[in-house]
């Protein structure tokens, strides 16, 4: 079953149009990655489906409901956290969590504890005082603390420290086990490729690739390095299809090859002598340089 | 080796002097703005100087304007300018003196743009030192515009040159305090609130002190009473603005010392901490925008009942002196009976602040929005209609407070002096008959923030302040009689009879205002701190 689902989605704002025909499919369940740099469309896309813009064509439905209409029936199913956490600066971290698990629902306090002492995070304090990674976490917290089935997160990472970035891998996984479905938008590419199921890349309001990342990983090229007993050129491995790069240095070969190429490619080699291989599996960053430095 | 804690500060200089035009130049022009409508509205009023010395002696017998504005030194058309606009104008240029300052020696800061400045080729204090000059050099400046137009207006050079000094010397005595909180807190307003404050206090001393017509010590603490001591246009004792010099500087070096003792983005004082869960209570938008609206509602309802209980005390001795002085009375008396004339004409002035109340409190709807708060509420099962209506609750029922507030100072105060307790209700029911007009002028700020949320803000402003503008102009006799009655406020004029069907037209256009404000911001964007 589709939680998201967008049909050719359209946004003008005035006559910059931001989002020109984006199509999403995002399954119960599953933890999607929606990538693409800053500007192409990702926060419009997000704050449309939460029914914060207005569409200006096309279709978008969450959990089968019209995401304009029935806004607030469906914000009890999802938490949100937004790109950019404004907080009141009045209040205390502590009383913004409880506020908005309450409006959301029930407020867990044993969770409530639970998340704080996972994020390190003092409650005490106002949020005029916080830090953008402090007010990050009160977003986080507040977000993790609910029971929902969606969670929509929009660059969640962005002032975290690596440390707490773990903290929020293992709470994306923990969420993912209890089934729920996580819409992770992001332009940390190791993050995605650590925690996500299926990506879809946005480039200038589109949807360029969309993909599992096992799928992907086969789509894309493997990097190899050999070290050979007898020395080996260029040339050796010319008769070999869909093999790329190749680059002779220090007595090592270097190259990127396709999956289906690699047999032939082993073969080829192991004439010259193995010593050593090393092997780097296909990058999330080196599929999205592909369709953003053309 | 040479000293590089200032480097680059002219750089900095000329980086701040980019900004924040619009707020200079009311700060260098409002002194000589004031010497011009004061001249200009004091000049026709008194035929002789007969006239004059008369209407001072009167003023003097009032104790609410001698608490304002102190006793005239001098019973003469530049004594009388001067003792008009000394207090207004170094309120004025006290705050924007503190909001220059705390801007740029905190604000900077704590929105880190400090940080990539910093890292550049500029030293340690050389935003102090920048921001230092930027404010000294604009207070000169506004002491000299203001001495060309009291020159210019044939008031005589001595007082003058001392009014002047005195605001340039108050203005840089101001900057040097928003220079020192601005250490001590690590946020912004909360170093311009503190420094605001102290201001407050200031003028409550002079305040309290306005009545004794000699100097005290006190007089010597408070910038408000320096135009006492200082006396222009009455003996120039200019000796005494050394001190307000000296002092400044010294603020300044405090500054200074305690600039170099902490460390960027931190304050002296840590703010203080708060609760770890909400109250129970605290679960809907309801509970949110009263913990939003209270502590200004709070202000605003103690500001005026003071004021109001005031006016309502000196009603009394108001009104026998207008029956005495006949050209003032036969003014007045358009206003209404004697004993209500002056109550009536203070009513109405007290609802253009009302008003402004709930143009303010329309307008923090606005920065939720604006702002990025609204997106993290209306992200929750929360409603657009049911956080809308949180906010504009207080434009609705803010103004009925205070205005009900109001009128019982007003009267309790009317009471005590010895007016007829029978008047409570008949001021209590005058103050509140202003209220729809209150309520379509915030009516009208939701309708523009509603569906012109980028620029609704500043058209609700400028259209208030063109309210007040065709006022005064119809009361020049510029404007006609139709004009002034366009106006929501010119409905509820004392001039204008009280009738049932103004009020209830006034209520039904309000409801108008409200309803399409409503549906606009239903079907509108959300505006966005950060589009993407």
């Amino acid at each position: 079953m589709s939680v998201i689902e967008v049909r050719d989605l359209k946004k003008n704002y005035g006559t910059v149009r931001a989002l020109n025909g984006l199509n999403l499919d995002v399954h119960e369940g599953e933890v999607f990655g929606f990538i693409g740099p800053n500007g192409a469309g990702k926060t419009t896309t997000i704050r449309i489906l939460l029914g914060l813009l207005r569409k200006s064509g096309g279709q978008a439905t969450l959990f089968g409901g019209d995401v304009w209409k029935d806004a607030s029936p469906l914000h009890k199913r999802l938490a949100y956290i937004p790109s950019e956490v404004n907080l009141w600066p009045m209040l205390t971290g502590g009383e913004v969590i409880d506020l908005l698990a309450r409006l959301r629902g029930r407020l867990d306090t044993k969770r409530k504890s639970e998340l704080l002492e996972r994020f390190q995070l003092d409650p005490t304090k106002k949020c005029k005082t916080y830090s953008k990674g402090n007010r990050q976490k009160v977003a986080i917290i507040s977000a993790f603390i609910s029971d929902v089935e969606l969670l929509i997160l929009d660059e969640p990472t962005s002032g975290l420290d690596p440390l707490m970035e773990l903290q929020f891998q293992d709470c994306i996984m923990a969420a993912k086990k209890e089934g729920k479905t996580v819409f992770l938008s992001s332009h940390i590419l190791s993050e995605v490729e650590k925690l996500c199921d299926r990506i879809s890349i946005i480039k200038a309001g589109k949807i360029v690739e969309s993909n599992s990342m096992a799928e992907l990983r086969h789509l894309t090229r493997t990097h190899f390095t050999v070290e050979t007993k007898k020395p080996i050129q260029a040339s050796d491995l010319a008769n070999i299809q869909g093999l790329y790069d190749v680059k002779v240095k220090d007595g090592k070969i270097s190259f990127s090859i396709e999956a289906d190429a690699i047999d032939g490619a082993l073969h080829c080699l192991s004439n010259f002598g193995v010593r050593s291989l090393i092997s780097n599996p296909p990058t999330l960053e080196e599929l999205f340089m592909r369709h953003y430095s053309a | 080796m040479e000293n590089l804690d200032f480097r680059g500060t002219g750089q900095l200089l000329r980086f701040y002097l980019r900004r924040g035009w619009i707020k200079r130049a009311f700060w260098l022009l409002a002194p000589a703005m004031l010497v011009m409508s004061a001249v200009s509205s004091y000049i026709p009023m008194f035929a002789t100087q007969q006239e004059l010395a008369a209407f001072v002696d009167e003023s003097i017998l009032n104790p609410a304007v001698a608490a304002i504005h102190g006793f005239i030194l001098s019973k003469d058309i530049p004594g009388l300018v001067a003792w008009n606009i000394k207090t207004v104008s170094l309120i004025i240029l006290g705050i924007f003196n503190i909001l220059a300052m705390t801007k740029i020696l905190r604000g900077e800061e704590e929105s880190s743009r400090a940080e990539i400045l910093m890292s550049g080729m500029v030293g340690r204090q050389a935003p102090f030192a920048a921001s230092a000059i930027l404010c000294l050099a604009t207070n000169i400046l506004m002491g000299l515009l203001t001495f060309a137009t009291m020159l210019a207006y044939g008031l005589p050079a001595g007082g003058s040159l001392a009014l002047c000094l005195l605001f340039v010397v108050g203005g840089c005595l101001f900057a040097s305090l928003g220079a020192i909180t601005s250490q001590l807190y690590s946020a912004k307003r909360m170093a311009s609130g503190a420094a605001i404050g102290i201001l407050g206090a200031f003028y409550a001393i002079s305040f309290l002190n306005n009545l004794s017509a000699d100097n005290n010590l006190a007089s010597y603490f408070t910038p408000f009473r320096w135009f006492f001591i200082i006396r222009p246009f009455d003996g120039n004792q200019m000796g005494f603005l050394l001190v307000g010099v000296l002092s400044a500087a010294v603020f300044a070096a405090i500054a200074l010392l305690l600039a170099n003792k902490r460390d960027v983005g931190e304050g002296m004082i840590h703010p203080k901490t708060g609760c770890r869960d909400a109250a129970p209570g605290f679960r809907n938008e309801w509970a949110l925008g009263w913990r939003q609206h209270c502590g200004s509602l709070l202000t605003w309802a103690i500001v005026l009942g003071v004021f109001s209980f005031g006016i309502g005390n000196v009603n009394t001795l108001v009104s026998e002196m207008l029956q005495e002085q006949a050209t003032l009375a036969s003014w007045m008396g358009m206003f209404g009976e004697p004993e209500e004339a002056f109550l009536s004409l203070i009513l109405f002035v007290f609802t253009l602040f009302v008003a402004a109340y709930g143009i303010l409190a329309a307008g923090k709807m606005h920065a939720e929005e604006a702002d990025g708060r609204a997106e993290s509420l209306l992200g929750t099962p929360m409603k657009r209609t049911g956080w809308m209506a949180s906010h504009v609750l207080f434009t609705v029922l803010g103004p009925a407070i205070l205005l009900t507030v109001i009128g019982c100072a007003i009267a309790g105060g009317s009471a005590m002096s010895g007016g007829g307790a029978g008047e409570f209700l008949s001021i209590l029911s005058k103050a509140l008959y202003k209220l729809p007009a209150i309520w379509a002028m915030s009516g009208i700020a939701v309708l523009l923030l509603s569906l012109l949320p980028k620029i609704g803000v500043a058209l609700s402003w400028s259209l208030f302040s063109l309210f007040i503008a065709i006022q005064l102009l119809w009361e020049m006799g510029i404007l006609p009689d139709t004009a002034f009655l366009l106006t929501p406020l010119g409905q509820v004029y004392p001039t204008q009879p009280q009738r049932a069907q103004t009020f209830l037209i006034l209520s039904a256009l309000s409801i108008v205002l409200y309803a399409v404000g409503f549906i606009g911001f239903k079907n509108r964007d959300l505006q966005m701190s950060k589009t993407e």
